[in-house]
């Protein structure tokens, strides 16, 4: 979080960090929006062979 | 729970607007079909019956949402809520570079109003801004909010550094960091504008129904002044209630979320809205543009409901005030329409958000369309073969290939009334229920209801155009970005118009030298589309131009609303103190 900047003329602005929001945490979990990519036919059949080999 | 969400009837409306959408498609494609059989049927002619097809389904769909919208709603409930049970609310204000001195006025406005109405709501202003100038002029504009510390309604403010996820990513920043501290968020645009009452109804809504994930509202569009923005400003006051009715009819419990001037409950939204990056590169991956739409998926995915509810009043925002800044917007919102492409199929979502998706990619999608079967329908014109009329050897009495005439007439009458049918029922609606009387009586509603279907017939071609851009830079790889929303960007000089739009105008001259070499009998088929596009600079300018006619009247232009006039008030005092106004930033499109 940016507080403070400086302007092009390097003057120093106020901090801003007194005026954020309360702090209170709380989680917020990715949601998942696409499938696993889906398996080659050549990785399918590459897996069942392998397995029964 | 409102009676018009109720399984039931959720699932007759929808399956009425299909229909009428599936039979209005049919017999315009089987008209145009029998049209292509008279003369033979040929490749041009099937291109041409599935596009019509499609582009028709579109149109009645529409037309089906403004039929189901004609009928009332029940009054809105009068719910109340004492000071003593009101839950922890945050009015959050997402800004990215935005007129400061707007901002500033925006909040004094509604904190003023929250006084009046003794709403006890905080206020959080969520800045995005990265221009290093741009965020000292904020920072000094806003400063007068932090010195009035008002204990009911204290305004907080922050700057992100990392701009991860955009308006969306900076929405979820808030929830990450200070979520637990609230119940409810009402989630604002820079340039939206809520009332005190608005503001209890929404948090009195969300505490009777605990399902209730989200609650949208259907913001007025206000302070336009051009005759484009007059339009749109109209049309959005008199149309959009009618059309958000019956969507509102279709919803369910799978309601829309339109980003801004909606209330959420956080802890749905922290369960739910916790957004991922796309795989792959923009414009198909990465950051989720229009974020809205999913966030909506996702809480009804999550088992919360969502609901838009148009008969809340007290909810405003401002439009684009030319066609420019309008197609600009446009064209974001195309690139996050076609992302979800990649969402459709998205696991767990209802079959309704899916559908929503659709909607929202065929929006875009239909513009390509029509502008498909215009070429299509001239190249089978152009193509067809001379008609022979002695097909045999040894024939007395030729045979005169049937005329298509009728069929064609039919089809455009057909499509005609598909256009103009919904915006007279709600006239007839308007006139009937007394509304038209905030539009300045049913007579200059109607007038303007006219102007507005002509205006949109002439700017029609020009978004086709820019919409079919769109599509093709989306689909050729090309991030169009997210610019600034230009707000009050205003009048336009010819110059700017000519070298934002020469290339509509250029293509509309030579498809009407073309087809005038080619088909000459089309040319005055064709004129409605390519004449609005050889003209496009002049249209763009001329629309982008002051107007203060009584046309396009609405009912807040005629009694303005306290917090708008406190909000012109404190720009007007902001403007002065300021010397002058900050421009936005924001590029020419």
């Amino acid at each position: 979080m940016n507080t403070s900047v400086t302007s092009t003329s390097s003057e120093p602005m106020t901090d801003f960090d007194r005026y954020a929001p309360r702090a209170a945490p709380l989680d917020m979990p990715r949601q998942v929006l696409e499938h696993d990519a889906r398996p080659s036919l050549f990785e399918v059949l590459s897996r069942i062979f392998m397995r029964s080999a | 729970m409102p009676s018009y969400v109720r399984d039931g009837a959720t699932r007759a409306s929808r399956v009425g607007a299909i229909c009428f959408a599936l039979l209005c498609a049919t017999a315009a494609a089987a008209t145009l079909a029998q049209a292509g059989l008279n003369t033979g049927f040929d490749i041009w002619d099937g291109f041409a019956v599935a596009l019509i097809a499609l582009t028709t389904a579109w149109l009645a769909w529409g037309a089906g949402q403004a039929f189901l919208g004609v009928p009332s709603f029940d009054p809105l409930p009068d719910m109340d809520l004492s000071n003593a049970a009101f839950p922890p609310t945050a009015i959050l204000v997402p800004i990215c570079n935005e007129n400061p001195t707007e901002v500033c006025a925006r909040i004094t406005a509604m904190r003023q109003s929250m006084q009046a109405a003794n709403v006890p709501v905080d206020f959080a202003i969520l800045s995005d801004t990265f221009d290093p100038d741009a965020l000292i002029a904020e920072r000094a504009a806003l400063a007068p909010l932090f010195a009035d510390d008002s204990a009911s309604n204290p305004v907080f403010y922050r700057n992100r550094t990392d701009r991860h996820g955009r308006k969306a990513g900076n929405v979820e920043d808030f929830i990450r960091k200070s979520g637990g501290a609230y119940e409810y968020v009402v989630i604002l645009d820079a340039d939206s504008l809520m009332e005190g009452n608005t503001i209890r109804h929404l948090v009195a809504r969300m505490e009777a129904d605990t399902t209730l994930g989200l609650l949208q509202t259907l913001p007025n569009i206000f302070g336009a002044g051009s005759l484009f923005g007059r339009a749109m400003q109209f049309s959005a006051s008199f149309h959009s209630p009618v059309f958000a009715r019956g969507l509102a009819r279709m919803q369910g419990r799978a309601g829309p979320f339109w980003g801004h001037n909606a209330i959420a409950r956080v802890r749905a939204l922290s369960q739910c809205c916790g957004l991922p990056e796309l795989s792959g590169p923009a414009p198909f991956g990465g950051t989720i543009l229009s974020h809205d739409y999913v966030e909506a998926a996702l809480l009804v995915r999550g088992g919360w409901r969502v609901e838009m509810d148009p008969r809340i009043t007290g909810s405003f925002e401002e439009g684009p005030d030319n066609l420019l800044a309008f197609a600009r917007r446009d064209r974001r919102w195309c690139q996050g329409n076609l992302q979800h492409m990649r969402l459709v199929g998205a696991p767990g979502l209802h079959g309704w958000s899916r559908f929503v998706f659709v909607q929202g990619i065929m929006a875009y999608l239909v513009s390509v369309a029509w502008g498909a079967f215009l070429i299509v329908s001239l190249l089978a014109a152009a193509t067809n073969a001379s008609p022979d009329y002695f097909p045999n050897a040894y024939q007395l009495f030729p045979v005169f290939p049937d005329d298509k005439t009728f069929q064609i007439v039919a089809l455009a009458f057909g499509i005609g009334v598909l256009l103009l049918l919904p915006k007279l029922a709600i006239f007839g609606e308007a006139a009937a229920t007394g509304r038209a009387r905030g539009f300045g009586g049913a007579l200059r509603a109607l007038g303007s209801v006219l102007a507005e279907i002509l205006l949109t017939a002439l700017i029609a071609p020009i978004m086709l155009m820019y919409q079919s851009r769109a599509v093709a830079e989306v689909f050729a790889g090309k991030d169009g970005g997210w610019p600034a929303t230009a707000r009050g960007e205003g009048r336009l000089t010819l110059t700017e118009s000519w070298r934002a739009s020469r290339w509509v105008s250029l293509f509309g001259i030579v498809v009407t030298i073309a087809v005038y070499l080619l088909v000459p009998n089309l040319i005055y088929w064709l004129l409605p589309v390519t004449l609005p596009m050889s003209i496009a600079p002049l249209l763009i300018t001329v629309t982008s131009h002051p107007s203060n006619g009584r046309v396009f009247t609405t009912l807040q232009e005629r009694v303005t609303p306290a917090v708008i006039a406190a909000y012109r008030e404190h720009l007007r005092t902001g403007t002065a103190q300021q010397g002058s106004s900050h421009d936005p930033i924001v590029q020419p499109a």
